[in-house]
């Protein structure tokens, strides 16, 4: 494996001391916020990450008797885990002969099941090729890399690259290949709402933080000293466009200076008083609820960056329930749903429910099989949600494992599913209705050609008449 | 000789050679003798000589031979060689020159330096470079320009000039010396101050290390436990706040900790101590919202920092506030079809010793005959550990029976329960570590930690995070394998001294020495330390209560880390790049403009919001905006203020536009408000990136 040098190379800088230099015009300009006046082909991908390894077999449960039953004789109410069958939210996939249940605090995920606005992909995970039990004891080789560790997990649902290597992530990959669709646009294609983690890191691209209207701009000082702040914020912005040799230096130059420019844009967008996004989140208040209202936002405001295509990242933390998991998973699912349900209400308003595709991933799914504290262990395959107005909703898509301990989909004797659908076959789907042209699938996932069946159907075509009117088929 | 060696026998500098410039004849002059100096500073030599702020130490084994040519017939400018043949062959062109036409005229042996072996010069030694205006040629006088500065070089070259490359090794200048010691303090401190500067300084790099080894323990103040009474304990910010009202605060927050530790940072003695207790609490991560439970989890932490290894991870391991972030308190057997928890075990191995890959004794990845990483461990051995960890319940509330009671406490060590132990045989790493039955949880435990420690993983991966939090992001193989060797080893058969570990560290070639130069040194100082280096160097006062909460927004909420991964992962990377850089995990677009917004905020506030004192914070005294009176006469003189932080926070390495950017705007703001001056050149150099990356 041969190291990959920072590419901090001329074009990219080029790019983004164009943009610094352009943000004094861009901020002269002035602001029209007036709503869906954005390209006719907008479209926008929102990734919520689901940080820890969200405990699927909790999210959803199954709910015909037998398979209760089965559920219920391995997570028995005396190991602290069990979810009692009446508590269930109960949801019947249009292709399955059997009813499945919604954990409890999953109202919103439920809702928009039934309008047939959510997906769900079962037992997706990372795969080095398609995989059996027998295929995996007797050959090592054919496992992700360091398969129940944490970091490693991370690295590779994020970069797509079951080595855990590689620290480019699929986000920035797809955002790297926009140009075409963004054509001529220097603002950032790509936002996270949290920290730098590595689905944002493109080879070309470089992410853009928003966490909030806080830091979107030198603030002045507020103690009447008003006549040294523009001194002072001349100051920071020349010396930021000196040159530099030190490469942490120069990474550190680059991202103070994207903030700099992007700022100019992104401020009176989140600071808009006039925005109809508040609304919807009156009534949550999660750090994943604050996250999407400020995607919502920026989507809101989207003319004003004049991209066709942009890419959002959402960091969900706390799923790695490893004791008195009930009350932990009960938190995180309720400000999850809760999020995405007021997230959707947003687009219904701004009319963007066929443009905007939500989805979770996750690090792994955790052990069917409960361990002591009451609480679970790092697993394997997992549900992953996809919510939109393109999206098929209220169906299942890809192989559900058979739920047994040591059975034939179980890597070991706990309880952790060996993925029937890979990190790829789940991505490359989303990224060809969000735009990517086949030929450029495999930059976007280096080991989609291990997979025969890329597009798994979850999501519907669009069709645009002359005038740029869409409809959904 | 070793490096190491060679830098301990040099002689100290006997004077720094002092670099003048002419610009009507574009010429430059260096003299060692002060003397000589101050008559040039008042026009002995003529008008328009001023110095440039360039000096190299004097000192070595070889005299310098000084020349001089003439004013007429020239040149009228002087030259020096350490080189005895250059030296001679310019004497014997002196014996057959005329003096009508130009020559160069032997003046005197001069100050001492080293010749250069092989275009170079040992590490601990300063290469002292020359450039030439090509006199001869273009028909004017000979000069030379003799520097260490590689910029100054760069600049005549630039001009035209010809670089003749290192003629000289000097030792170390006043300046360089200096600049050493602002280093070794933001490696070893929790920020240098003019005050620690001159201390280092005076008694020395070593002494003063072997002096931060040895000074007692700054302690975190005990907090008893109080149990939670509802009818005492209503809520911790109604007056009269009393311990027992208090008690919410006290039981649930780890905020009064984290405020004390930045109350300390600034006065606490034992800065070396709590530094590594810094940078071990964010190796082995525990976090907790609870104060009495943090504050001695924290406190062990400072306590066995300076032990061996292995005492650190046990006396850290059975903290029940460890215990219970890991899962590991009161976890059990495999019965009733639920398994023993591997939370801990997992992390045990893969964060606080071996690590998931096999790695050489420097750190770098073993690989398999294909080319392939070899894993550490297999998910059987973290089951296998997850069997030993089990049978340890809550230390008991004061009066207690001995029981596994459940009842969460934190004071004192977890308590083992052979009959809730896995008694049985264990086996890991293929068999070649065996744990017998029946030995009990206290045996089991001992030799598995010691099965950890004794892998030949440990010691350069911990040797390599303690240095990426230190010194530098990307150490080369060969400084992690010296300092793993001493982990290994500490000269007396002990493995895991981290007193001789730490020492290794900071005296380390790769610390010290010229590697600093290069593009891929240094690290990005994290928000907890950006914060202590800004309150130390400037004697800002504070009760803690403000910088908690900025480092908090910022991603650092101390003691309290989101996972056991830390405030941000051990393993990030620049940009998507494959180049180390942890702390760029918390730095974002955002982050920037935060920081900036903050350092502004701070030194102008005038109270209010998070600056005020809090009724719910002990001895509260706030943030107010700091007075920096130790600067203030200094604002009357741009340039000697700038330089004076220059050296302070940047080592003596501001660029030359960086610098005029922030005596421009400094020249615009009135000198009747000195503090304002100040503010503005604190502003500009703490929020530049050549400040926020620590090299």
């Amino acid at each position: 494996m041969q190291p990959r040098e920072l590419e901090l190379t001329s074009r990219r800088r080029r790019m983004l001391l164009k943009a610094f230099a352009a943000s004094g015009l861009l901020a002269a300009v002035e602001r029209n916020l007036a709503l869906g006046q954005s390209a006719p082909d907008y479209k926008a991908l929102v990734a919520i990450y689901l940080r820890g390894g969200n405990d699927g077999e909790n999210t959803l449960v199954r709910y015909d008797n037998a398979g209760y039953q089965n559920y219920a004789s391995v997570r028995t109410p005396a190991s602290g885990l069990n979810i009692a069958q009446g508590q269930l939210l109960p949801i019947q996939p249009a292709s399955l002969a059997t009813p499945f249940g919604f954990h409890p605090a999953c109202g919103a995920l439920q809702s928009l099941f039934q309008q047939k606005r959510l997906a769900v992909v079962a037992n997706v995970g990372m795969l080095v090729q398609p995989s059996t039990r027998t295929g995996l004891t007797t050959q090592s080789g054919l496992r992700p890399a360091n398969l129940f560790s944490h970091s490693d997990q991370q690295l590779a649902m994020q970069s797509a690259d079951y080595t855990g290597y590689n620290r480019v992530g699929w986000g920035g990959r797809l955002a790297d290949k926009l140009d075409g669709l963004n054509a001529g646009q220097l603002f950032p294609p790509l936002i996270t709402t949290t920290g730098q983690d590595t689905f944002v890191n493109g080879r070309t691209t470089i992410p853009m933080n928003v966490n909030g209207p806080g830091n979107l701009a030198i603030d002045n000082s507020g103690q009447g000293r008003f006549q040294f702040d523009a001194l002072r914020e001349a100051g920071l912005k020349e010396i930021l466009a000196q040159g530099l040799d030190n490469t942490y230096d120069l990474a550190a130059q680059l991202l103070s200076q994207q903030g700099f420019s992007a700022a100019s844009v992104l401020l009176p967008i989140m600071n808009n008083a006039a925005s109809i996004v508040p609304q919807f989140f009156a009534s949550v208040n999660s750090q994943t609820a604050n996250s999407l209202r400020s995607v919502a936002m920026m989507l809101e405001g989207r003319s004003q960056t004049q991209l066709k295509r942009q890419i959002f990242f959402v960091n969900d933390p706390g799923y790695d329930t490893h004791d008195s998991q009930l009350g932990f998973h009960q938190d995180r699912l309720a400000s999850l749903s809760q999020g995405i349900g007021a997230f959707q209400a947003a687009l219904a308003a701004l009319d963007l429910e066929d443009r905007v595709t939500t989805f979770t991933f996750s690090d792994f799914g955790r052990t069917f099989k409960p361990a002591a504290g009451a609480g679970t262990d790092h697993g394997w395959g997992n549900y992953g949600f996809v919510v939109g107005g393109a999206v098929k909703g209220g169906d299942f898509y890809g192989t559900l494992p058979t739920q047994a301990l040591g059975g034939p989909d179980d890597i070991g004797d706990d309880g952790r599913w060996i993925p029937t659908t890979s990190l790829e076959q789940f991505g490359a789907t989303l990224a060809r209705w969000f735009g990517i042209a086949e030929s450029d699938l495999p930059y976007v996932f280096p080991n989609i050609a291990a997979f025969s069946n890329t597009n798994l159907g979850f999501m519907r075509s669009m069709r645009e008449d002359a005038f740029g009117r869409s409809a959904v088929i | 000789m070793t490096a190491l060696a060679l830098v301990a026998s040099l002689p100290a500098a006997a004077a720094d050679v002092i670099e003048f410039y002419n610009a009507n004849l574009d010429n430059y002059f260096i003299t060692a003798d002060p003397v000589e100096a101050a008559a040039v500073d008042h026009g002995g030599a003529g008008p328009g000589w001023m110095r440039t702020g360039d000096t190299f130490g004097a000192g070595g084994n070889t005299p310098v031979c000084r020349f001089y040519g003439s004013q007429s017939p020239g040149p009228n400018s002087h030259f020096y060689t350490v080189s005895a043949a250059e030296c001679q062959s310019l004497k014997q062109l002196q014996a057959t020159t005329p003096i009508t036409q130009k020559r160069w005229n032997f003046e005197s042996l001069d100050f001492f330096s080293t010749v250069p072996a092989g275009g170079g010069c040992f590490d601990g030694m300063t290469p002292v470079f020359r450039a030439y205006n090509d006199g001869f040629a273009r028909g004017v006088d000979s000069n030379h320009r003799i520097t260490r500065s590689r910029d100054a070089i760069a600049a005549v070259v630039a001009r035209g000039w010809k670089d003749e490359g290192v003629v000289m090794c000097a030792p170390p200048s006043v300046a360089e010396k200096e600049a050493d010691v602002v280093r070794l303090l933001e490696q070893s401190t929790l920020g240098p101050t003019e005050a620690s500067v001159r201390e280092v300084l005076a008694i020395g790099i070593e002494p003063w290390i072997a002096q931060q080894l040895t000074m007692n323990v700054t302690r975190y103040a005990f907090r008893p436990w109080v149990e939670t009474n509802p009818a005492v304990c209503r809520d911790d910010k109604t007056p009269p706040i009393t311990p027992e009202s208090n008690c919410i605060l006290q039981n649930i927050s780890n905020d009064p900790v984290a405020w004390e530790f930045y109350r300390q940072s600034k006065t606490a003695p034992d800065q070396l101590r709590l530094r590594m207790a810094h940078v071990w609490h964010q190796i082995l991560v525990t976090n907790g919202g609870n104060t009495y439970g943090v504050s001695d989890s924290q406190q062990r932490m400072r306590e066995h920092v300076f032990g061996t290894f292995e005492e650190l991870l046990v006396n850290y391991a059975l903290s029940p506030q460890l215990g219970m972030f890991q899962s590991w308190v009161l976890n059990l057997p495999e019965h009733d079809g639920i398994k023993p928890n591997e939370n801990f075990a997992r992390e045990l191995m893969q964060l606080f010793t071996i690590g998931v890959t096999e790695l050489n004794d420097d750190g770098t990845p073993k690989t398999d005959a294909a080319g392939q990483p070899i894993p550490a461990y297999t998910q059987a051995d973290v089951s296998t550990l997850a069997r030993v960890l089990t049978g340890y319940c809550f230390p008991l509330k004061p009066g207690a029976p001995l029981s596994c009671s459940g009842d969460t406490y934190f004071l004192g060590d977890m308590i083992p329960f052979n009959e809730r132990h896995d008694q049985g045989a264990k086996s890991l790493f293929n068999g070649r570590v065996n744990l017998p039955a029946n030995q009990g949880a206290v045996a089991d435990v001992r030799a598995a930690i010691r099965a950890l420690v004794d892998h030949s993983n440990t010691p350069p991966s911990i040797s390599r995070q303690l240095i990426q939090k230190m010194v530098t992001s990307a150490p080369t193989p060969g400084y992690v394998g010296r300092v793993a060797a001493v982990f290994k080893n500490n000269g007396q058969g002990v493995r895991g001294d981290l007193a001789a570990v730490t020492r290794a560290i900071l005296l380390d070639p790769e610390a010290r020495g010229a590697r600093r130069f290069e593009t891929h040194y240094g690290r990005l100082r994290e928000p907890v330390l950006f914060w202590t280096s800004m309150l130390r160097a400037l004697d800002v006062a504070t009760d803690g209560f403000w910088p908690h909460a900025v480092n908090t927004q910022s991603g650092q909420n101390l003691f309290n880390s989101a996972t056991v991964f830390n405030y941000y992962p051990a393993d990030g990377t620049l940009l998507g790049s494959s180049l180390p850089a942890p702390e760029f995990g918390l730095f974002s677009t955002s982050e920037f403009l935060n920081r900036a917004n903050q350092v502004n905020s701070v030194l102008y506030n005038a109270g209010g919001g998070q600056y005020d004192p809090m009724p719910f914070v002990r001895d509260a005294i706030g943030t107010p905006s700091p007075a920096l009176v130790a600067f203030l006469p200094d604002a009357q003189d741009p340039a000697v203020l700038v330089e004076r932080l220059n050296r302070l926070f940047l080592h003596g390495t501001m660029r030359a536009d960086m610098r005029q950017t922030i005596l421009n705007a400094i020249g615009r703001i009135p000198a009747t408000a000195a503090l304002d001056r100040v503010r503005m050149a604190i502003n500009l150099i703490l929020v530049s990136v050549d400040y926020q990356v620590q090299k």
